[in-house]
């Protein structure tokens, strides 16, 4: 297998599993007492959505990369991922947090898209995978002041959480290396962006893991 | 390869296995940190639950001592003194002196009778003599001679030695079930039986008109009423025994409780 053909499996991996997460929460979601749930599908759908979308691209012009449709998608993945931690966290004052650093990467978005924009995005991708993993390990922190009950690994959350820490905080040097690659290494920007592929095929696994661990909590909720 | 291109991967490699390295162990840090939250908490409920059954026992049985000191005061200060009037009536009677006296005579009889039931039900003495099927027996035919309700008893396989206390508390519980189908299942037949396995099986059947058993439950939890299901349960658990509820085809109700004969 050449390079390339490495990097298109993992780009193909990678849209397969926000492909699966959206039909696994579409299945689940309507007999789920997780509204959680619902909020991870959408995510699901608007990732294959701007999977396709670059695709389509691609396929009208090989040679043309439109950096403008991911760097969107980092907008729409933060803001999801975001509302997540909204939806899920009922402290008021992570809450406000939350919204304080969607509202400061909202300006910071269109700061980065109006005024400076480069066209790779370093500082947007790092924000939101800064915010990400400040939140995931907040979650963390919340579920050991009020353990739940069940146990852990059977906690949808859980498993989208730690999908969340261990997925940002793998790219985080790559988002934050991302300009000095494609300007000094633009020969090897395969072999990263393979890798960060490969790590979202496992992070949507994990999420996928998460969302049928909701779906057996419920069937226990209504045999019960 | 450039040096600095492979300065860049090594690094950029190492940075990536740092915050991988950090997020794995944030993560195994919350899944060890919560199974020992959890594992304190069952701790600590074992202990209550532990410390609640020994208050249960206790009052259980201080109970049946306050329940054995009435029978005995009962039955040997005011049954005795009931005897004695009536034999220094007696002669009074013999000599003919008229009808209110035999009536007295017959009150007297009624209220020693009367005192000796309450003595035998507070404590049967058989229970401790004889044990604990010649007190169900004991107990069926004296229902039976009331003429409520029509008992039927039967008993098989090999009985075991029980515990006194245990034994006591399994006359209780066939003592309250008994009770409440006469109190409230408007049955005309009641049937106990005693099967010895290696567990006692106490199985007692009505033909009167059934209840929800469930239903029962869920209400009077939260009132803290239904005082003899109560009692039943907290015996039955102190026992270390299960409870078992089922409706009778046509009609009537059927309680099984099974009771480990060893502690």
């Amino acid at each position: 297998m050449t390079l390339i053909e490495y990097y298109r499996l993992s780009n193909y991996l990678q849209g397969l599993g926000s492909l699966l997460i959206f039909f696994l929460a579409l299945v689940y979601s309507r007999s789920n007492s997780f509204r959680e749930i619902r909020v991870i599908g959408i995510y699901g759908l608007v990732s294959f959505l701007f999977f396709l979308a670059q695709k389509s691209v691609s396929f009208i012009d090989a040679t043309q990369y439109l950096n403008i449709i991911g760097d969107f998608f980092v907008l729409f993945e933060t803001s999801i991922l975001l509302f997540l931690y909204y939806f899920v966290v009922k402290n008021a004052i992570i809450r406000t947090t939350i919204l304080t650093i969607g509202i400061i990467f909202l300006v910071f978005f269109t700061n980065y898209l109006f005024s400076d924009y480069k066209g790779l995005g370093s500082e947007i991708r790092s924000y939101r995978d800064v915010s990400m993993i400040l939140f995931s390990v907040i979650y963390f922190g919340l579920l050991l002041r009020n353990p739940i009950e069940q146990r852990l690994f059977s906690h949808p959350m859980f498993w989208v959480n730690s999908s969340i820490l261990f997925f940002f905080s793998c790219t985080f040097i790559l988002s934050l290396s991302m300009s000095y690659i494609a300007e000094v290494l633009r020969d090897d920007f395969a072999i990263f962006w393979a890798f960060r592929n490969f790590l979202r095929f496992g992070f949507c696994i994990a999420i996928c893991i998460g969302i049928w661990k909701a779906r057996d909590l419920s069937k226990r909720a209504e045999l019960t | 390869m450039e040096p600095a291109r492979i300065d860049f991967i090594v690094m950029f490699s190492i940075a990536t296995a740092v915050m991988l390295l950090l997020a794995l162990s944030i993560i195994l840090f919350v899944i060890f940190y919560q199974k020992r939250i959890l594992s304190e908490q069952l701790k600590r409920q074992l202990l209550e639950a532990g410390y609640q059954q020994k208050m249960l026992e206790a009052a259980l049985e201080s109970q049946e001592k306050e329940r054995s000191r009435l029978a005995s005061d009962l039955h040997d200060s005011v049954g005795a003194m009931l005897s004695t009037i009536r034999l220094t009536l007696h002669p009074v009677v013999k000599a003919g002196n008229g009808q209110p006296l035999d009536q007295t005579k017959q009150l007297l009889d009624e209220t020693i009778e009367t005192v000796r039931r309450i003595s035998r039900d507070l404590l049967p003495a058989s229970l401790e003599r004889f044990g604990l099927s010649h007190a169900v027996q004991e107990m069926c035919e004296r229902i039976n001679m009331s003429g409520i309700i029509e008992v039927q008893l039967s008993e098989s396989g090999h009985k075991i030695e029980m515990d006194k206390k245990r034994e006591v508390m399994v006359y209780r519980i066939i003592q309250e079930m008994i009770n409440n189908a006469i109190r409230h299942s408007k049955a005309s037949l009641l049937k106990v039986q005693l099967v010895w396995t290696e567990t006692l099986d106490i199985i007692i059947q009505d033909n009167g008109q059934g209840f929800d058993y469930e239903g029962f439950k869920d209400h009077h939890n939260a009132s803290k009423a239904g005082l003899g299901l109560y009692s039943i349960e907290t015996r039955v658990s102190l026992l270390g025994a299960k409870l078992d509820y089922s409706t009778v085809f046509p009609k009537g109700s059927q309680f099984t409780v099974k009771v480990p004969t060893a502690a």
